[in-house]
């Protein structure tokens, strides 16, 4: 949208003399960045849940899109704008996190890797078929009252809810931060992290770790979901293209390191966007693809990131 | 069994006479989708690498076969083998980039997902190939373009890749190949110490698992007529390919088969049903479920299960076992012969012409290290080992622990590279040799933590060493029967090694590495966890297995077993070796005294 | 002395192999006792029954008179039963102020304080390095900081699992002379050991798995005097 958006502005670019691409460049790069704080949110709660459990979590994208689901049912029933009510889709994520943990999770947290990538496809494969059920296969999306609004910033425009979705993202992403590092559940869910067995011994309730681990990464992903759920449609099938974006995320950020993830998030945004700039819409996928690819083959552990066992 | 697969058979070739043509179809489709699932079933079941990419397979082989047909008018018969390549070439390349830079489990996974999607996406965006919205084969009905008007053909055609595909999978299961791939899901590491070379099977698993996936993509784009991308080359296609022998059975024969069975009706029909009343989407429910069920309480699949209830009611007395069907023949085979043959159990070294206890100054040693080292973050695991030992000999290496004794044994069998010096095998220079080379080399070893491949029995077990020097299926089961009578482990041939105890386990372990018939044989504690009687039996049994020729380097921690066994001992302690020599010289070395039990200690030594 | 900890008849393994099969034991009040036995005995099996890590298949444990076999490890640690695990299982990206904090579980945040500075007073090694990250520190640091972290639960009893394992013999020194601290100070103390002097050394009593079960039961005196003791674990 906003491509068409500058390309309007050509005309009146050119007469400036200024050069045309850097401008798309910059639009894209902004863009990219605003956005990628919703990745980076979404990254944040898979990396959670991956360092404490050491499971991939195949689901989430699923998840984020049930987020998107319940941003649109409280803006239609409730009136409630996606950027008021994403603590409400938070909590409501954060209780399905807290069943799928304890319901199946947990029985498989021992299990091969291949038998937990199955058991959360699964998941995914139900998650996403109940909202097509329930809401149908065609693309949605929740107006905003700020959906429209711009800001200008010199010869690059802002969309206004995407600095919000920003702005928001990075406040959730600073407050767990905090939640981790500064209070003594956080500290435990740490502890889990780097030692399970460790923290088994000194008497830790590890099965109430995993599911608020688990449930904490859930809600982040809930309130990703109504963040960006103004921005772009949405359908159910969106959800695998949103997981396969998380794990991208994750591995280039570093599987288990929360900074990492924070960063890979702008990043993939960024690459994605300047992609959209240069290559065709379509095209962006397959940079992501290739990108991840490539990171996979020369540093799973990504960026930042420790190499998980 | 054989008999009732045979009257099934039988029935499916009769069917289409009786089917409406609505029932055939789905049977079209159950025997298509059975095919795909045991093609991936070769890769994704036997080999354990779980792939949810195989859909890019159907698609670079439909592709293939119908831009060759549209384009160059060429016969698809022909089109589909070119096809059937060039997946086979994609699945290679895929393979290596996997297995070479050690890709296992999710990040596998998610390399297979993310070269499907690049397939996708490119193939939606190049006009020639139809872009985003395909190709379309026009209907000629003409059984030389593989078309044809009656649905009856495709019916048979596709029974016959799903034969096609079953045999193949028959076939490897029954060779070394088949029991080499169990041996690398059940342990890639134990495996290799074993003389399997895990990438070069992985891989060959993986070109001929795509290059049926790709055969598969012809018949996809001849029997439907169109081919899109999203379809072909989309996760849900894969999605569809991995479900049915999951729930079936991943790496057994008849998983994938009856996997289908299962499934497909329960998708035609859920689609049937539900979909026209604006339910989509509900059979995709019913998978998510099924998965979600099978893993949590079936994870094997359906069919292992319902083998055993099967078998339970026909073989009383003996412990149910999973092995695959074809091993179990094989034992039963040879079990109704007379007397089985001796099996040749004498090590390489001497049936290669090379005799007993040699004068050390006119031959090289069997094994020399020279400044061998190895660091670990701020530890120095090893510091400049020198290690000689002779032909026939039995050298013990003691030390605290923590000395680095293991870490010598990994960086002998080449589990671990060295940070400097050098390892000679014969004379023959062995650093940065893979531990599967080393194996066929005539190294062997067993681990601290012993590792059998859990799901295979005893006699298994011990049969994937033998296929190291016989590879033929049936003489290395010969052979491994020998060694399992040899280490006394007879009477529990058929028991699978989860159910051992631990000193027949350790057995099983000095078994396994003995069937691969080595000059040079690594002991890590194999005494650990034994009671006295115990040791007394194992130490008569490692002395027989020297007298036969082996050599032997073992390290132990039972002071008793070490100065029973060795001729010579050299001590560890933080990695470096602090002395030499006979057990007598070392029992009463002081330094050794001094690391073992503390300088306090070194006065109340007996003199 | 009155009993603290009794095992009768314990039963326990990992799937199918059973690792430990009737072990009974008894660690008095006040007492340092020592379980010894070579590598797969059964001994850390023997500790991970006892602090709930593994279930107890066969049976029973009563810790201060009261059955603990069934419960969960939360449980077990919260009656006053703490564990120091083999391989030390510290939280290496944690800092040792960390690390032994949490070892407290919670609780009221003085008493916590002043047991940091009795673990502190204890290993003042600690003190120095409290902010650094516990993967960093040295093998016998690190000890000294599991050690730590289990006294900081104010343990009626403290088990320990190989205490001395790749440590430099200064360190082992100096690791046991502490715990020789500890036990007078009143903590009761159960030791699996396979450094049989040292743990000998230590403890008033002691017993020794072999192939999961007990071999031998009896004083430091009468141990140090058997002579299968002698031949087998002090290599005499």
């Amino acid at each position: 949208m906003e491509l068409s958006r500058a390309r309007a502005l050509l005309p009146l670019l050119s007469s400036t003399g200024c050069s045309v691409d850097l401008t798309l460049v910059g639009q894209g790069l902004i863009s990219g960045v605003l956005f990628g704080g919703v990745y980076s949110l979404m990254a944040v709660g898979l990396t959670l849940i991956f360092g404490v459990m050491r499971v991939v979590n195949f689901a989430h994208g699923d998840m984020m899109v049930w987020g998107m689901y319940l941003a649109y049912l409280l803006a239609t029933h409730a009136g409630v704008d996606p950027y008021a009510g994403f603590a409400l889709c938070a909590a409501a994520l954060f209780v399905l996190g807290l069943l799928i943990q304890r319901g199946l999770v947990d029985r498989i947290v021992d299990a091969p890797h291949e038998m937990q990538i199955l058991l959360m496809l699964g998941v995914a494969l139900v998650l996403e078929n109940v909202a097509l059920m329930v809401f149908g296969p065609e693309p949605t999306r929740v107006t905003s009252s700020l959906a429209t609004a711009t800001l200008w910033l010199g010869p690059v425009f802002v969309d206004v809810n995407r600095l919000v979705a920003f702005a928001v993202a990075v406040a959730l992403t600073l407050a767990l931060s905090a939640f981790l590092f500064r209070t003594e559940l956080g500290r435990t869910i740490r502890a889990a992290a780097d030692n399970t067995y460790g923290a088994l011994v000194i008497g830790t309730d590890v099965r109430r770790v995993y599911a608020v681990a688990f449930g904490i990464g859930a809600a982040c992903v809930g309130a990703a979901g109504a963040l960006v759920s103004s921005i772009l449609p949405f359908q159910p099938p969106t959800g695998l293209s949103l997981s396969v974006t998380s794990f991208n995320v994750v591995i280039i950020g570093g599987m288990g390191s929360l900074a990492g993830a924070f960063v890979g998030g702008l990043l993939v945004s960024v690459a994605e966007s300047l992609g959209a700039v240069f290559l065709k819409p379509s095209l962006k996928e397959l940079f992501s693809f290739i990108l991840l690819i490539v990171i996979l083959l020369f540093r799973p552990a990504g960026l930042f990131g420790k190499r998980a066992s | 069994m054989r008999w009732a697969l045979l009257a099934a058979l039988a029935v499916l070739l009769a069917l289409p006479t009786v089917l409406s043509s609505y029932a055939v179809t789905i049977f079209i489709l159950i025997f298509f989708y059975g095919f795909l699932g045991q093609a991936w079933n070769v890769v994704g079941g036997y080999a354990g690498q779980l792939s949810v990419g195989h859909a890019a397979f159907v698609g670079v082989g439909g592709y293939t076969a119908a831009m060759l047909s549209i384009e160059l008018g060429l016969t698809p018969w022909l089109g589909m083998l070119a096809g059937a390549a060039l997946s086979a070439v994609l699945g290679a390349v895929i393979g290596y980039l996997g297995f070479r830079f050690g890709l296992r489990g999710f990040y596998f996974v998610l390399l297979t997902v993310a070269f499907a999607e690049v397939c996708r996406i490119a193939v939606s965006n190049i006009d020639a190939l139809g872009g985003a919205l395909g190709l379309y084969i026009t209907f000629t009905g003409n059984p030389r373009q593989l078309q044809f008007r009656d649905g009856r053909a495709y019916y048979y055609l596709a029974l016959a890749l799903l034969l096609l595909a079953t045999a193949i999978a028959w076939a490897i299961e029954r060779r070394r190949f088949g029991v080499y791939l169990a041996a690398i899901r059940e342990d890639e590491g134990a495996a290799e110490a074993l003389g399997v070379n895990a990438f070069a099977y992985k891989m060959r698993a993986m070109v001929v698992s795509s290059f049926l996936t790709g055969l598969g993509g012809t018949f996809y784009a001849f029997y439907l007529f169109s081919l899109q991308p999203n379809t072909l080359f989309g996760i849900p296609l894969s999605v569809e390919i991995v479900i049915r022998p999951i729930i079936g059975g991943a790496g057994t024969l008849l998983g994938p088969i009856l996997g289908s069975f299962i499934l497909t009706p329960l998708a035609e029909l859920s689609r049937l049903y539900l979909g026209q009343g604006g339910l989509y989407g509900a059979h995709l429910i019913a998978y998510g479920v099924l998965l979600i069920g099978v893993v949590l309480f079936l994870p094997e699949g359906a069919y292992p299960r319902l083998r055993r209830v099967l078998t339970r009611r026909d073989q009383s007395g003996l412990a149910a076992h999973t092995s695959t069907d074809a091993t179990s023949t094989d034992a039963d085979r040879s079990s109704g012969r007379a007397e089985p043959a001796r099996a040749d159990i004498r090590p390489l070294s001497i049936r290669a012409g090379l005799t007993g206890p040699p004068t050390p100054a006119t031959t090289p040693p069997l094994l020399e290290t020279r400044g061998l080292s190895r660091r670990f973050g701020g530890v120095q695991a090893v510091a400049d080992l020198d290690l000689v030992l002779a032909r026939g000999e039995m050298l013990g290496l003691i030390g605290p622990n923590g000395a680095g004794k293991t870490t010598a044994f990994n960086l002998l069998s080449g589990f671990l590279a060295p940070d400097a010096g050098e390892i000679r095998l014969d004379g023959r220079s062995i650093v940065g040799m893979p531990p599967h080379t080393i194996s066929r080399l005539g190294l062997a070893r067993t681990f601290q933590i012993v590792r059998p491949f859990p799901r295979m029995t005893v006699l298994e077990n011990v049969r994937v060493g033998a296929l190291a020097r016989h590879p033929r299926a049936a003489d290395a089961l010969e052979r491994a029967r020998g060694v399992v009578e040899r280490v006394g482990l007879g009477a529990r041939e058929r028991v699978p090694a989860s159910g051992l105890t631990l000193p027949e386990r350790k057995r099983l372990e000095l078994a396994r590495a003995l069937a691969t018939e080595p000059a040079l044989l690594l002991l890590d504690e194999v005494m650990a966890g034994l009671n006295p009687t115990e040791i007394e039996t194992l130490i008569q049994l490692i002395r027989a297995i020297h007298a036969s020729g082996v050599s032997i380097l073992l390290i132990e921690h039972n002071m008793r077993a070490v100065m029973a066994l060795s001729q010579r001992i050299v001590v560890l302690s933080f990695g470096e070796k602090i002395a030499e020599g006979t057990p007598a010289h070392i029992a009463h070395h002081p330094k050794v005294i001094e690391a073992y039990l503390g300088d306090e200690y070194v006065d109340t030594a007996p003199a | 002395m009155s009993t603290l900890l009794r095992l009768d008849g314990l039963d326990a393994g990992y799937g199918d192999l059973t690792a430990v099969s009737g072990v009974s034991l008894e660690v008095r009040h006040g007492e340092a006792v020592a379980l010894i036995g070579s590598n797969g005995a059964g001994k850390t099996t023997t500790l991970r029954a006892i602090t709930g890590l593994l279930p107890c298949r066969g049976g029973r444990v009563e810790f201060a008179g009261a059955r603990i076999d069934g419960l969960g490890s939360a449980q077990i640690v919260a009656r006053g039963i703490a564990h120091v695990p083999e391989g030390r299982q510290l939280f290496p990206t944690l800092t040792v102020r960390d690390n032994l904090e949490l070892g407290s579980r919670g609780g009221d945040r003085r008493r916590r304080d002043e047991t940091l500075e009795s673990v502190f007073t204890l290993f003042p090694r600690l003190r120095e390095r409290q902010r650094q990250l516990a993967g960093t520190l040295s093998g016998g640091e690190q000890q000294m900081c599991a050690i730590g972290r289990g006294l900081m639960a104010r343990p009626r009893l403290l088990l320990l699992d190989e205490p001395s394992l790749g440590l430099a013999p200064v360190a082992v020194k100096l690791i046991f002379e502490t715990l020789r601290r500890v036990n007078d100070a009143g903590t009761t103390l159960l030791l699996v050991e396979q450094n049989v002097p040292r743990a000998l050394q230590l403890s008033h009593r002691g017993y020794v798995l072999e192939n999961g079960r007990i071999a031998l039961a009896g004083t430091r005196a009468d141990l140090l005097a058997n002579p299968h003791v002698k031949q087998a674990y002090l290599g005499l």
